[in-house]
Formats: structure tokens, sequence, C-alpha cells
């Protein structure tokens, strides 16, 4: 589904991923895991065509996401079989719950109304939320903005889920109810890779865990193994602080 | 002082005043209107990546803040003419009235480019991120999620512009526009003594600017309510 080329992304003298290559089946579910600073989120942003990479390619379903294409139309095509969710979540503050799940249902797939309603009403049904439809995003909690965060993309039908530190903004008691939400998503088969702090998400649902430290991808294996017995000296010295 | 009330306060200087107000007020407020148009434009070039589209819109943004309103209003009242009338041969004479409301708009537009410009920049990054993770184009993103939070924050500093307006168009009384100040002016002449009539008029201009500025606070609360 997803396919990184070595890729490589530097900011300035900074090389924020340096020669990454992936290869992401359907249905796995992929935690990114490392140090502040490791590249996770900028690997990430490069899969989900936020940031272009200056060496390497990303393809997703077989097709080449290429932000220098000149064919807008395709790009966006490719982008929207990824749905995005944010740390700082980026609800659009001037629309109702309801109003940010449907615009871009109506506006890019060209969804009736109705329809698109309908279906952003089950997709709040689904992360608990349906009571808070006609609410603006200043008047929910962290945790109740990242779960409609989460029905927000979900609405765009992507065939994968890429998760930017979901939880890192939330206060510690409402995590547990996002984290609920996402495993929810993976028991259903969507294929997923997020960039995590919450060691136990990742134990309990990756089907793989990638370390990574200064933009290299230094170790990837199952969770069981990767968590028991790291290889690299890095991850056991990344994995003593946090665990 | 009975005396002064006597002979100031009369029934046609007040009504000669009053309707020269209504002038300065409605100079402003074509000039605010024509100014957010050419603002809007203005804006828009000035976060085009066309690169002539951002350099008209920069030169515009530049000249006009780097020189003085005085001399933008002279250079349409006496410039404008004689250039027009060198390349046509025949006499231009436009009213002061619709040089002044040209010349205001033009320089108020140069300020509202940068005031929208600043505001659209304003909009936090993720919300352009999270319009592009969703396929939104660039037209729906502004038109759906861009530009309705930069209104917001366009309102407050556009109605000061609009105070701005009312006491800059005090300049048009130079090239024989009746406005405020030239009302005063004009009874100051008749009667020897400029100091009430400029006090009169600093009464009419106050009571302008001190209520829009009140109505711009009122605003303000009842925006923040919705945030």
């Amino acid at each position: 589904m997803i396919s990184l080329k070595h890729v490589s992304k530097s900011f300035g003298p900074l090389k924020a991923v340096d020669d990454a290559s992936l290869e992401v089946k359907k249905g796995e579910i992929i935690c990114l895991i490392g140090p502040s600073g490791s590249g996770k989120s900028t690997l990430l942003r490069c899969i989900a065509g936020l940031e272009d990479p200056e060496e390497g390619e990303v393809w997703i379903d077989g097709e080449r996401l290429d932000l220098h294409s000149k064919d807008q139309k395709k790009l966006e095509k490719l982008r929207i079989k990824m749905g995005f969710v944010f740390q700082h979540f980026n609800l659009f503050p001037h629309m109702t719950v309801l109003e940010n799940l449907t615009l871009a249902p109506i506006q890019v797939l060209g969804m009736d109304k109705a329809a698109a309603e309908q279906r952003a009403m089950e997709l709040l049904a689904r992360v608990g939320l349906a009571d808070k439809r006609d609410a603006y995003p200043s008047k929910l909690s962290g945790g109740q903005k990242q779960r409609v965060a989460i029905a927000r993309s979900l609405c765009m039908d992507p065939e994968i889920m890429l998760f930017d530190e979901p939880t890192s903004a939330l206060d510690p008691e409402m995590v547990g109810e996002v984290l609920d939400v996402m495993k929810e998503l993976a028991k259903a088969g969507m294929t997923m890779v997020l960039v995590t702090h919450e060691m136990g998400f990742a134990r309990e649902v990756a089907t793989r865990v990638i370390f990574l430290a200064d933009g290299k991808m230094l170790e990837e294996n199952t969770p069981a193994e990767l968590f028991a017995n790291p290889q690299n000296p890095r991850l056991k010295d990344f994995l003593s602080k946090v665990l | 002082m009975e005396t002064l009330l006597e002979k100031y306060l009369t029934p046609d200087n007040i009504t000669f005043m009053l309707q020269a107000a209504v002038v300065s007020v409605v100079i402003a407020a074509l000039a605010l209107t024509f100014g957010l148009c050419l603002g809007i434009l203005g804006a828009a070039g000035r976060i085009s990546k066309n690169k002539v589209a951002h350099g008209i819109a920069t030169f515009y943004v530049e000249t006009i803040r780097g020189t003085p309103m005085m001399l933008q209003i002279l250079f349409f009242y006496l410039g404008v003419p004689s250039i027009v009338r060198s390349i046509t041969g025949n006499p231009f004479n436009p009213s002061v009235y619709l040089i002044g409301v040209v010349a205001l708009s033009i320089n108020s537009g140069a300020y509202t480019t940068e005031l929208i410009r600043s505001a659209i920049q304003a909009v936090d990054a993720g919300q352009w991120e999270a319009s592009r993770t969703l396929g939104l184009g660039y037209r729906q993103m502004m038109r759906f999620i861009i530009l309705p939070q930069a209104f917001k924050r366009i309102i407050p500093p556009l109605v000061s512009e609009f105070i701005t307006l009312i006491k800059d168009s005090s300049l048009l009384s130079t090239i024989g526009v009746v406005e405020l100040l030239q009302s005063a002016k004009t009874i100051g002449t008749y009667t020897y003594n400029y100091v009430p009539p400029l006090l009169m008029a600093s009464v009419v201009y106050l009571a302008l600017t001190l209520t829009i500025s009140r109505f711009s606070s009122k605003l303000e609360e009842r925006m923040a309510l919705s945030d």
C-alpha cells in the first residue's frame, strides 16, 4: 500500500529523515517510535505528502506521490487515500463538528449534503460523540477533539490512516478514549502508520514497530521481539528511559 | 459666552457643519469600501506565487505607504489632469469629490492589502495542512477554511481604518472639498475667528470617532464569544 524508496528530507543542515525505505502492506499497523527529533513525524509527513522529500520516492497504492506533478487532480486523489490525524487536531474552529466532518465529502467527493451528514453521524456515533454534532470545536475537550478529528478523516473513506502523535497533546485522563477509538479501527482491519510515545499501545496493537534515531531507521521488528530483545544500543537506551 | 454661542451655534452654521460632516463620512465610507476591494486584490497578489502579481502588489503597497497622503492627493488633483491633458489633448477636470474618493481609496487599499495579507498568514499552518490532507484544492481551502477565519481578524483593524479615513479626509479640504474641516475654516473666514469653529469641528470629529470605536469594541466582544 505504501512504499518508501530511499527517502531523505533535510531542514537546512539538519537531516530529519536519512535514507528511509519502508513497505507497508494492507492491514498492517506500523508504529514509529524513537526519541524526539528522530524524524518520525517528518517521515510520516513525507508519506502524507505534507513534506516534500528531496531524495527518494513515495508510492501509494502503486502510484507515485510526486508533489511537483503537474497533475494536481491525480495528486489530490492519491492524498485522499490517506487520512491524517494531527497532534494538535487541526479542526476547523469556525465550523461545527458536523460541518467539520461533511465539508470534504461534499466539496471533494461531491456527496450530497444529506448523504454526507448521514455518514458523518454514523462515524460520530462510532467515536461516541453523536451528541456533539452541533458543538464548535472550542467547546470540546482535547480527547473529544481528537476523536472528532479521527472521524473527520474517516469520512473520506481512506484506505490508510496516518497518526502523528495523536495523544501527545492530551491530558493523561483523555489518552485512553482516543486509543480505544484507534484500537477499534485496528480491529476493523484499517492499515495504520502511527508515530507514538504510547509503548503500551504499540506493544498491544502494532504488527511491526520501527525505531528511528537521527533520521535513520535503526531497528524494526514485531513488538514482542523488539521490546523483549532490542539489539541496537540506541534502542536499548531509549527503552530503558520510556518503559 | 452668551454672545459667542449666539454667534457661532446658529442653525445655519450647524446645518452647514453637519452637512460637511456627512460628506466626510461618505467619502471615508466609499474609500473604505473601494479600499477593501483593492485590498482583496492586493492581498491576493502579495500571497501569490506569480512573480508579476506579487511584484505589482508589493510595488503598490510600498509606494503608497512610503509617500505622504497629502502628496498622493495633490498628485491626483494636479498631476493626473495635466497628464491626461497632455495625452488626449482635451482638458480633464474631474470633480474634487471624485478625486478625493479615488485618492483616499487607493491610499486605504494599500493598508488594507497588508491587513488582509497578515490576517490570512496568521491562520494557523495546521489549517492548511488539514485542508490538504482532506483533499481540498487551493480555492476550496481559501473559500471554506482560510478566508472565513481571516475575515474575523480583519474586522477590528478595518474599523480603525475607517476612523483613520474620517480623520484623513480632512486633507481634502486643501483641494476644495467641502468636508468637515473645510466647513470650520469657512465659518472662521466669515467671522474672523477660527477658534470656535475649529472647536466645533473637533467635537463632531470626536463624536464620530468615539461612536465608531465604541461600536468596534462591542463587535470584538461579540466575536470573542463565538471563539
